[in-house]
């Protein structure tokens, strides 16, 4: 197993540079205070030319130009009375150049301009109906801010404030970040970086956890609060695509998607009797000497098409506790395709985490109350999704309609603390506002082999800002 | 059992996909596909349809500054995969159409 641990790196991290072959042409260098000033200067004459162009549009014909306005530069040579006369294009084409211009010596400067806060929010009202707990409103803004201080280096922030009421009727706020790295692209197939990065393993957190991009209200269960696959961690990482050009037809565009990243890795859980031998996520810092790496290998066989394979190794117990190790993996498809026969577009999404946490006794004393308990922890989970939107509806409001259907599903060793067999069919009907404001209304069947189950009616309002 | 309802799921969506004879283009590539059969390089607002399609709906190039969506750009070249060329072709694109 190891073997085949080493070798999937080994074969992620000799990707990387093999696709770096082709460099990426260099930028141009950053604006010298000398070419900044020389552009104020243009601008200043230009604007000095338009006014003059302006003046002499408003007196008689038989006067000079040269009369009424002064030149206040002598950079700009008096107009020619005889030469052709001045029409509103020469003057919409010279206010299109100063604007031009204008752009140029604002995007020159360090600003606003390279900062951009983007980001998403959600609004969700859920109604467990078998529980006894009362429906609740939920709302998170999750902002995105990107910083770009060069061409190549990009400092990315996300967090997520949110606010709930929880079962008992409490009502609580929270900032979460979830992202806080800096990146910086070495070559055109190749971009490094660090910080507390969204981990490349499979797509989900990746590409469609945001509201206005996932089509149901919520995430499947092997993605959500219990996950059994990493969301964000603090570590290093090495991003690519490079294109398979020796790939002809049927193929269109073929690309191979490389990562790989080294980071402090999920932590087991050893001392909780309801969650002993489960990964907490969630904390960033490390337990042990003993690092996470994995990566992930992505194929696009034609561009609506992605699918991958995720692998991530690490030692997860806390130091005192014997050398646990886990071994996660995933597979990930993703295809979204125009039918026109069907009238519109059908998304097909589907992924599985398979997680191993090695077999490892818990408790050994019996001093926590609930050991010595002896197992290990297997769990799988995952989900496949189904979407389709009548784009090619003459009906406005059919054509604003996306049907969604998702089964998903998480295991565990029903033996183990918090073990549970847990499936959910879930049916969903989004309304697209505008091209970033979704409404959607879901419905999920919860099926539990333990706990009750819990049926669940979701009501969301989601936004990509 | 699992994998078999898996499969129950995915293989009628999958099949359908394929059976029903569609191209593989993106849904918004579409027209500009038909135009530019011909041309062996894509474009950059193919490319953009392309790769922003595949996992959500595309912002209109209005949305940002040249600055800003050079920004942006840089940001989906981790998220949509997108190679150096590419991502220089689509910046041209919106950089261009706002």
């Amino acid at each position: 197993m190891k073997a085949h641990i080493r070798l999937s790196i080994a074969a992620i991290l000799a990707i990387a540079p093999l696709a770096s072959a082709q460099a990426e042409p260099t930028t141009p260098p950053a604006v010298s205070r000398q070419e900044y000033e020389q552009l104020l200067r243009q601008q200043e004459l230009m604007r000095q030319e338009i006014l003059q162009l302006k003046a002499e549009r408003t007196i008689p014909a038989t006067q000079p130009a040269t009369t009424l306005t002064p030149a206040t530069s002598p950079a700009i040579a008096p107009p020619n009375a005889a030469g052709p006369p001045v029409t509103q294009s020469d003057l919409d084409d010279l206010d299109h150049e100063l604007s031009k211009l204008r752009d140029q010596v604002h995007s020159a400067l360090p600003g606003s301009e390279h900062v951009v806060i983007a980001g998403d929010a959600a609004v969700t009202f859920s109604n467990l109906q078998h529980a006894s707990s009362p429906s609740s409103f939920n709302a998170i803004v999750s902002p995105l801010i990107l910083w770009e201080p060069t061409d190549r280096l990009l400092v990315t922030a996300a967090f997520d404030l949110v606010v709930g009421t929880d079962p008992t009727g409490v009502s609580s706020s929270s900032i979460n970040l979830n992202i806080a790295d800096a990146s910086i692209i070495v070559n055109d197939y190749l971009i490094v970086g660090g910080g507390l990065f969204v981990v490349p393993f499979a797509q989900y957190h990746n590409h469609f956890d945001p509201p206005w991009i996932e089509k149901l209200p919520d995430a499947p269960l092997a993605f959500g609060d219990s996950a059994i696959g990493p969301g964000s961690e603090v570590g290093i990482y090495a991003h690519g695509a490079a294109p398979i050009r020796w790939l002809h037809a049927p193929f269109d565009s073929p690309k191979l998607v490389y990562d790989a990243y080294l980071a402090n890795g999920p932590q087991l859980i050893t001392n909780d009797p309801a969650a002993a031998g489960t990964l907490n996520f969630s904390d960033f810092t490390d337990l042990n000497n003993g690092k996470a790496v994995g990566g992930r290998i992505g194929f696009l066989p034609f561009p609506a098409l992605e699918t991958g394979y995720s692998v991530q190794y690490s030692q997860a117990s806390p130091l005192g506790f014997p050398k646990t190790y886990v071994l996660l993996q995933a597979a990930d498809l993703n295809w979204v395709q125009l039918c026109p026969q069907l009238g519109g577009v059908f998304t097909t999404r589907a992924e599985w985490i398979w997680s191993s946490v090695e077999n490892t006794t818990y408790d050994p004393n019996g001093k926590l109350g609930f050991g010595p308990l002896n197992f290990g922890n297997y769990r799988h989970g995952g989900y496949a999704e189904l979407a389709y939107r009548p784009t090619l509806s003459s009906n406005k409001i059919l054509r604003d309609l996306e049907f969604v259907f998702r089964y998903d599903l998480v295991r565990s060793p029903v033996q183990s603390p918090g073990g549970e067999h847990e499936q959910r069919y879930e049916f969903g009907v989004d309304y697209w506002l505008t091209p970033s404001w979704v409404l959607k209304v879901a419905y999920a069947v919860d099926k539990r082999k333990v706990a009750p189950s819990e049926n669940a009616l979701f009501v969301q309002l989601g936004i990509g800002l | 059992m699992i994998l078999a309802r898996m499969f129950a799921i995915l293989l009628p969506a999958l099949t359908l996909t394929l059976a029903c004879g569609c191209s593989h283009d993106s849904p918004a590539a579409t027209a500009e596909n038909a135009q530019t059969a011909a041309v062996p390089e894509k474009g950059g607002a193919q490319l953009w349809a392309e790769n922003c399609s595949r996992c959500h709906n595309m912002r209109p190039p209005q949305s940002y500054s040249d600055a800003q969506w050079h920004a942006v750009v840089h940001h989906m070249r981790l998220r949509a995969n997108l190679t150096g060329e590419e991502a220089r072709s689509i910046t041209a694109f919106l950089q261009a159409s706002h």
